[in-house]
């Protein structure tokens, strides 16, 4: 599928089409950032609610961990 | 470039469509269906919505109850039983390949259920069409398909809750989504309880507040290992024990010995319940000395040479008799050579069996031990573990009672009590004067085996040892319940009226040390972990409005760009959509209104000035956007532009359809707007388009559509303009409308009949041979399919040639006769003649 001469736009095939933007944005600035980062990358292969939450909580998870 | 295209679409017992399967052919870049109200349309746009998305936004944005929209999806007019719902397409895709796409209706709006669906692409089940390139969006508008109640929407909610439709009309809702789930988790640790331990210090008495809150802050700013925080919490326990007890503890031990001394000085003063306890039965087993190895070790020797073992050994540690090789004189009696080498090997051979013997002399010793050390364990328990109720005074007695009573608690505890206690003390009295008998008779049996003799028998000692063993355990065990029962019922008024919950309290966290630097361990890496969270959720917010933000300036221009196509060049424009409180909450639309043509704007909030078809264009223009935004190869706009607006239907039809047509989007019109119908069949028709009129005569047959792309079919449109004129001179144009399309029929019919019967014929030949409606009628009459319809062409004739008078100008319900038989007539020869008629 073209993605058409506004790609910043993408259809809804996945579960989560705009994280590649939203991680270009983010960057890895701050602590708070990269921890943001740290999360869209563990989300990036869910394919359902329950997998999203499965990979958030793992990372929220480690950072219990000093 | 190729684009996915809908190349037909058939329709059965969905919404308006009936037990008749209806076909589309829609193999063109436009298709234009127009009906009446009531006829179709709609139920056309939403049969394409439901194609797509298995989902009708109608029940989602319309509004009202979800109940009211139960059943509302398979014709209400099918016959019981009749669930065949379904809307099957073929579709082209960009490499040109046609597939058959089916979504079967299986389910309903029903109580509560949303609608179901099956859909199958080339007879296999799939879940959404991204194989043939139909992509959805996010809802609520998954589908490009515009329907009144989309256009409405997006403009009758509050700004607050419009951002939630713009983010769907941006793809935007995903973020949404992740944002959600992670401040879910961080919810999650927020509410996560702190440990039991840590929980038991949450709630310590208000005489230990300042303990309590001294622990709370080492678990509050804990960020070392294990062992500083115990140590920390060691010494703050400490601390507070002495604080409690006016005294100074060292170490956790003497803390808890403290703190326990001092808590049962205070419940002793309170109720002397130490008085009515009794030390536990202590765990023996009354085992009797087993003497019979040793009696038969003994009585294989001699008794004499038995005692005089002890010289033969003498004699033996002796190195020169030890070794003797010829007789000596005897060490003992002196007599001479009495001792030989060979009473030498006597001596030896008894001493061995003597060996056997002091090795079960010592096994009976120990067994002999044993009982002493049961004798003494009972005599201890006799001793110090006897209550001392008998110390206790009858008054003394009496007031404990009353203390009970006065406690609401039975007084009969306290006698029952005693009573155990002393009936416990005069069982001891047999096990004393038994156990003394049995001491007696191991003594005896101990001297006996140290003389190697045969032993006494205490087996009747035993016996009546054991049984008043047995007499006291079960006095032990009538006390321990009556003791227990006291103890229980007393117990919550002692630590009422005694003042030691602090004691208790701080015991139990003295016993829990380890496990309280646990909890507080814990509590630590949560807040570590919650406060990590909470700052990865705020840069994951900033950053999704930040996108946010890009996404709606790009929309706003696009929406701005379609705004222009519908109204340009007006004093009231369009400026763009504008996000408030950080795009998160608030969509704002805004219009700049000129007072006149190129003076500056004064901007308001759009909702607020637009007029009615003003605001219908905006929505529009905003569906749009998102259809170019999107890329979506096919749309269909369902009465895009309402009647109060006829002045934007050809800004409509020459600007909007013409740019989405350019931009090689199929477009697929539904009107009831006879005159947007005609004119975008007129202004597009060289870029190849089908037309349809829509009917619905039959409810339960369902809309009928019927391909009306030729001349004829647009002049009847175009006369429908002015059928109901309430003048003469509308009626007049409706009049000639009408007259032209009998005669482009007539001119059809006789070209097809006289092509069929063998002679190739034009429209163009019959019309150079008889162009107007009086020549035509004797000429179609002879290919008229029975009497009716050749009466019919006399009375166009005469109906359709009004005079110049208005009084010649026929009536709106003549006209209506004469639309209904021309239709008819249009019809049944499409239907007679083998190919149709000739256009």
């Amino acid at each position: 599928m073209s993605a058409g001469p506004f790609t910043t736009l993408l259809w809804v095939s996945e579960l989560l089409p705009n994280l590649e933007p939203l991680t270009a944005l983010l960057g890895h600035a701050t602590p708070a950032k990269a921890d943001a980062h740290a999360l869209l990358d563990a989300v990036a292969t869910a394919a359902s609610v329950d997998q999203l939450d499965e990979a958030i909580g793992t990372i929220v998870e480690s950072w219990r961990t000093p | 470039m190729s684009r996915t295209s809908i190349v037909s679409i058939d329709v059965r017992g969905f919404r308006a469509f009936g037990t008749v399967p209806a076909h589309f052919e829609l193999d063109a870049p436009l298709t234009v269906a127009h009906g009446g109200n009531s006829q179709g349309k709609t139920s056309l746009a939403e049969a394409v919505e439901f194609l797509l998305s298995g989902y009708s936004s109608r029940r989602e944005l319309l509004g009202g109850a979800k109940a009211e929209y139960n059943d509302s999806l398979r014709n209400a007019h099918l016959p019981e039983g009749d669930d065949e719902v379904f809307v099957e397409a073929v579709v082209r895709t960009a490499d040109g390949s046609l597939h058959r796409v089916r979504r079967i209706l299986t389910g309903d709006f029903g109580r509560g259920a949303e609608c179901e669906s099956r859909l199958l692409v080339d007879g296999n089940e799939v879940s959404d069409l991204s194989s043939v390139g139909l992509m959805l969006a996010d809802p609520p508008v998954r589908a490009p398909v515009l329907l009144q109640h989309i256009l409405r929407h997006a403009l009758s909610t509050e700004p607050k809750q419009r951002v939630s439709y713009f983010k769907s009309l941006l793809s935007l809702s995903d973020l949404d989504l992740l944002r959600a789930r992670v401040a879910e988790a961080r919810k999650h640790l927020e509410q996560e309880p702190d440990g039991p331990w840590l929980q038991r210090v949450a709630t310590l008495p208000t005489d230990l507040s300042d303990a309590r809150s001294r622990l709370q802050t080492i678990a509050r700013t804990a960020s070392s290992g294990a062992g500083a925080v115990t140590d920390a919490l060691s010494a703050e326990l400490r601390e507070a024990a002495g604080a409690a007890t006016g005294e100074h503890y060292s170490t956790l031990a003497d803390a808890k010995t403290g703190l326990e001394t001092r808590a049962r000085a205070k419940a002793e003063a309170l109720f002397p319940i130490a008085q009515f306890v009794a030390a536990p039965f202590p765990s023996v087993e009354l085992e009797v000395p087993d003497t019979t190895s040793y009696r038969e070790a003994l009585a294989s020797i001699e008794e004499e040479v038995a005692r005089l073992l002890p010289i033969f050994a003498a004699v033996l540690r002796v190195h020169e008799f030890a070794e003797l090789t010829a007789p000596a004189d005897c060490p003992v009696c002196a007599t001479p050579e009495a001792l030989t080498p060979a009473r030498i090997d006597t001596m030896r051979a008894e001493l061995g069996h003597a060996s056997n013997l002091d090795q079960t002399a010592a096994t009976t010793l120990a067994s002999i031990d044993r009982a002493g050390e049961t004798l003494t364990a009972l005599a201890e328990f006799v001793r110090a573990g006897m209550p001392s109720t008998g110390s206790l005074s009858e008054t003394e007695l009496n007031a404990l009672a009353a203390k009970l009573q006065d406690w609401g608690l039975r007084p009969t505890l306290v006698r029952d009590a005693y009573a155990a206690a002393t009936a416990l003390t005069d069982s001891t009295q047999a096990l004393v004067t038994a156990g003394r008998e049995v001491r007696e008779a191991i003594a005896t049996l101990r001297l006996a085996i140290e003389r190697r003799e045969y032993p006494t028998d205490i087996e009747a000692a035993f016996g009546g040892l054991r049984t008043t063993l047995d007499t006291v355990r079960t006095k032990r065990e009538l006390h321990a319940e009556a003791a227990s029962a006291l103890e229980t019922a007393i117990a919550p008024v002692i630590e009422e009226r005694a003042g030691i919950a602090d004691h208790r309290q701080l015991l139990t966290l003295l016993d829990g040390v380890a496990e309280l630097a646990g909890d507080v361990i814990r509590s630590s890496e949560r807040q570590r972990a919650l406060a990590r969270a909470k700052a990865a959720e705020k840069a994951l917010q900033d950053a999704s409005v930040e996108l946010l933000d890009a996404r709606f300036a790009e929309m706003s221009d696009t929406i701005k760009s379609w705004w222009l196509t519908i109204r340009p060049d007006e004093l009231v424009d369009f400026v763009g959509a504008r996000t408030r409180a950080g795009g998160t909450r608030f969509v704002n639309l805004i219009a700049a209104l000129h007072a006149e043509a190129g003076t500056s704007p004064v901007v308001r909030d759009a909702l607020g000035v637009y007029s009615d078809s003003q605001l219908n264009a905006l929505g529009l223009s905003i569906f749009l956007a998102r259809i170019e935004l999107l890329d979506s190869p096919v749309v269909v706009l369902d009465d895009p532009i309402p009647g109060s607006d006829p002045d934007h239907r050809l800004t409509f039809v020459q600007n909007t359809i013409a740019k989405l047509l350019d931009d090689g989007v199929q477009v697929i019109l539904t009107t009831y707007d006879s005159r947007l119908a005609d004119w975008t069949m007129s202004n597009h028709d060289h870029r190849g388009l089908i037309a349809y009129e829509l009917n619905l005569v039959d409810p339960r047959a369902g809309t009928v559509p019927t391909q009306t792309s030729d001349m004829f079919s647009r002049l009847m449109l175009d006369a429908e303009d002015n059928l109901n004129a309430p003048t003469a001179r509308g009626r007049r144009a409706a009049c000639g409308s009408y007259r032209s399309a009998a005669e482009r029929l007539a001119k059809q019919i006789i070209a097809t009949g006289r092509t069929q019967a063998g002679a190739a014929c034009s429209v163009a030949d019959v019309d150079a041979e008889a162009s107007m409606l009086g020549q035509l009628v004797p000429l179609v009459r002879g290919f008229a399919l029975d009497n009716g319809e050749k009466g019919q062409w006399n009375t166009f004739a005469t109906v359709l040639n009004p005079g110049n008078h208005d009084d010649d100008v026929p009536s709106t319900a003549e006209l209506r006769v004469v639309r209904g038989n021309l239709r008819k007539i249009a019809k049944t020869h499409r239907e007679h003649w083998p190919n149709g008629l000739v256009s």
